[in-house]
């Protein structure tokens, strides 16, 4: 898989570098700033952009703005914004519409290289990836707003986390150590419950349960 | 007195201080000039019907006119002064004399008996000078003497003429002995009354503490008067006899006398040496009277006759000339100031125009009369001065903590987070790499997570200081956001264009919401919260309600700090919060 890795902080970005290289990935391009990133993105045609939020030239949110319009421009490119902040804004503004080949995470989650490097691939494989973090917020907001979730039992509540997430079913039951069926069973339950449509397609349910959790 | 041609004409009735108020004085003018003028027209009238009319007969009409002008002049000019009234009094009494030509037994009468009261007018001026009171029992005394000694033996010689009388019980029969009597008690008595004001005239001249243009001034009035008075009966008893006048001539010689006191009068108190007199009465009854609210500036504008004068009250501190809001100002004539002092430093500066008000020592000493109210309108214009450069400062402080917070944000952002962030990707790094002994991985992974821990520390940390989310956002996402993270469920409510708030509001209102929302979480026990904060477009409201305990009081620490943030903003600040009812606080934060 081909990479490009957008980070100002010279030390980070060649942390990144080595990291991704050493997972097997091939790094296709490195920018300093959100401007030479869309460029390089044009010309290189990555599977996946890394790009960090807080970048120059404008030093806010100019990453997060670069990566919105790649999704938009690039539509066969991967895009793993790494942020500073817990915001469900911006997850929801980088996500769309369109839940494909899209990641949202905290910045520190690049310590944890294995399960890092997993995400770079789901993302480069069209899947979804959003922070634990921001789910949470998410999920404390939803039930606030609508008491619907009170309804769903504990297990059910961290099936619909890590579903929100963009795990896989896989991945779920491996996560909460439960056999893939139970997980199965548990969505259909939930979807029940919240009133959802069934999708088996991983990133059409993602943005399923992202959209019930933020109406 | 030669100032009178440099004034640019008597000014109307103002509001007065003291004893007449501004409608009360307006209301009088405008009594007496109207009694006067009907007095005038029915003296006319009995002028027009007597035959042959001659110029004598109008003559009195004439100056009774004069009088009440020149009297309405001064008492408007000096409300505070009762010469004016006097004067008009005097005038008065002419146009009642005018009646001698009438052809009414009561009218002639009334003439008769006017025309008498004219002399005790002027002499009631006279003693009454200059403040138009009259002071102890002997002036008082004097006064009705001289009103007694003039229409008392008149009566009587009336009484006993045995002509045709207005009414019956004047009637007493024809007796020569009394008229006599009476002419003579007559001539005697007002004689006395004369020679004796001359000499309380004389006494009073002399022991007067007053010197210079004021002393030269008394001079000149009461020899004029005094001269007046004398003339009155020598003209009649010695002048026209000697002199062989007719006795036409000698009533106009007369009356052309008379003409000259109101003259006299006025000027001296308006324009000559006691026109400092009058007017420092004029302010020590504003300053003794209830009306005291009325603004120093009015008063000394009134009592100085110059509308334009403008007072600054200098500040101690700096020196810098404040107005009585306690702006700084510079004051914009070039010369004409005058600066009132105390032993402790000025206390005030008068600027006025030097074309109406040629000598600054009155103004000086105008203000010298007032010195203590301009002291306490310079202490308010300094407390106003203060305060406003307080709250200049406290926002200048807000501004200055508000740059700290974004800076500070900013660097531990942008130095420390991605430090440790590095490190959590060199620890993740170490205890990943392959081949390694179990119990490093397992040290490396736990320094990872520490690392982790310590990264989201600081991000909650950046976010209370200043939240990314409110600078890159505005106001609406970053309240959102909070509002969303807080434990307790918030129904939130947005109206208006939320975006294009100035800076300072946007970040004030979310530090409020912040604040109001912690508050409930820390103190309220409540299980809901609703938030309508909504754009107008001169305002930014805030309304904020918990449905807990409530209790809340604005002293309290974090609503102290939303006090701050709203005083600084000049906003307005609510708060409801009665036991057991929950806690409303409505916030307002002009944003024009």
């Amino acid at each position: 898989m081909r990479l490009i890795i957008a980070e100002d902080e010279t030390l980070l970005r060649e942390g990144l570098v080595l990291v991704l290289e050493r997972a097997g990935f091939e790094i296709a391009g490195t920018a300093a700033a959100a401007d030479t990133l869309l460029e390089l993105a044009e010309r290189v045609r990555p599977d996946v952009v890394v790009t960090d939020i807080r970048m120059p030239p404008g030093r806010a949110d100019d990453g997060l703005t670069a990566a919105i319009r790649i999704r938009r421009t690039l539509p066969g490119v991967g895009v793993l914004v790494l942020s500073q902040y817990v915001q469900r804004r911006y997850a929801l503004e980088l996500i769309g519409t369109n839940p494909a080949g899209v990641g949202y995470l905290l910045k520190e989650r690049i310590g944890e290289v294995r399960r890092f490097v997993d995400d770079v691939e789901q993302v480069g494989s069209g899947g979804t990836v959003i922070d634990p973090e921001v789910v949470r917020v998410m999920m404390t907001r939803a039930a606030h707003k609508h008491g619907d979730l009170e309804r769903l039992t504990p297990r059910q509540r961290d099936v619909l986390e890590l579903i929100a997430q963009g795990r896989t079913n896989a991945a779920i039951a491996a996560r909460l150590g439960i056999a893939e069926k139970s997980v199965v069973q548990h969505a259909s339950r939930i979807y029940d419950d919240l009133g959802l449509e069934v999708n088996p397609v991983d990133h059409r349910r993602v943005m399923a349960v992202i959209r019930y959790l933020s109406w | 007195m030669t100032n009178i041609r440099r004034n640019p004409g008597f000014r109307a009735a103002r509001s007065s201080p003291g004893a007449w108020s501004g409608h009360a004085l307006q209301l009088a003018l405008a009594l007496v000039l109207t009694l006067g003028t009907v007095l005038a027209v029915v003296g006319a009238g009995a002028v027009a019907a007597a035959s042959p009319a001659g110029l004598g007969d109008a003559a009195p009409s004439a100056v009774g006119l004069v009088y009440l002008a020149v009297g309405a002049v001064a008492w408007s000019r000096r409300p505070g002064n009762r010469l004016g009234l006097l004067i008009c009094v005097t005038g008065t009494l002419f146009l009642l004399a005018s009646l001698y030509n009438a052809a009414e037994p009561v009218m002639v009468f009334l003439g008769v008996l006017g025309g008498q009261s004219v002399l005790a007018g002027v002499l009631h001026l006279l003693l009454a000078f200059p403040s138009g009171r009259l002071t102890g029992a002997r002036d008082r005394a004097l006064v009705v003497a001289g009103y007694l000694t003039t229409t008392v033996p008149l009566f009587l010689q009336y009484a006993y003429s045995g002509e045709p009388v207005v009414l019956p019980i004047f009637d007493q029969g024809a007796d020569a002995g009394v008229v006599a009597a009476a002419d003579l008690a007559h001539r005697v008595l007002a004689t006395a009354v004369l020679l004796i004001s001359a000499a309380v005239l004389v006494q009073r001249l002399r022991r007067s503490a007053a010197v210079g243009a004021q002393r030269r001034t008394r001079a000149v009035v009461y020899l004029t008067g005094m001269l007046v008075l004398t003339f009155i009966p020598f003209s009649a008893l010695v002048l026209e006899p000697v002199a062989a006048l007719s006795s036409q001539a000698r009533f106009l010689l007369q009356i052309g006398a008379l003409a000259v006191v109101p003259f006299v009068f006025a000027v001296a108190i308006l324009r000559g040496g006691f026109a400092r007199t009058a007017q420092l009465e004029e302010l020590g009854l504003w300053l003794g009277s209830a009306d005291g609210r009325r603004p120093v500036r009015e008063a000394l504008a009134a009592a100085l006759g110059d509308e334009s004068l403008e007072l600054y009250f200098p500040s101690r501190p700096h020196g810098w000339l404040l107005d009585e809001g306690g702006r700084v100002v510079a004051p914009e004539r070039d010369g004409a100031t005058v600066s009132v002092d105390a032993a402790d430093g000025a206390v005030a500066v008068i600027a006025y125009d030097s074309s109406l008000i040629g000598d600054p020592s009155l103004v000086q000493q105008a203000g010298r009369v007032v010195a203590l109210a301009l002291e306490r309108e310079r202490l308010t214009a300094e407390l106003l001065a203060r305060r406003q450069e307080l709250l200049e400062s406290r926002s200048r402080l807000v501004q200055v903590a508000d740059d700290e917070r974004r800076r500070f944000a900013q660097d531990l952002h942008d130095l420390l987070q991605s430090r440790l962030v590095l490190a959590t990707l060199r620890a993740g790094t170490l205890g990943s790499a392959p081949g390694l002994d179990p119990a490093i991985r397992h040290d490396a992974d736990a320094l990872r997570d520490d690392l982790t821990e310590a990264v989201r520390e600081l991000r909650r940390l950046v976010h209370g200081v200043m939240p990314a989310l409110l600078l890159e956002r505005g106001l609406f996402a970053a309240a959102e956001d909070l509002l969303d993270r807080s434990p307790i469920p918030v129904d939130a409510h947005w109206c208006g264009v939320l975006t294009e708030l100035p800076a300072a509001v946007s970040t004030g209102a979310y530090f409020i919401l912040a604040e109001a929302t912690a508050n409930a979480v820390k103190h309220s026990r409540a299980s809901a919260i609703r938030v309508r904060v909504e754009r107008a477009d001169d305002a930014l409201t805030l309304d904020f309600a918990d449905d807990g305990v409530g209790g809340a009081t604005p002293t309290g620490a974090g609503l102290r700090g939303v006090r701050d943030r709203v005083d600084v903003l000049d906003g307005r600040f609510e708060l409801l919060s009665p036991p057991h009812q929950g806690t409303r606080l409505l916030v307002q934060l002009p944003c024009g």
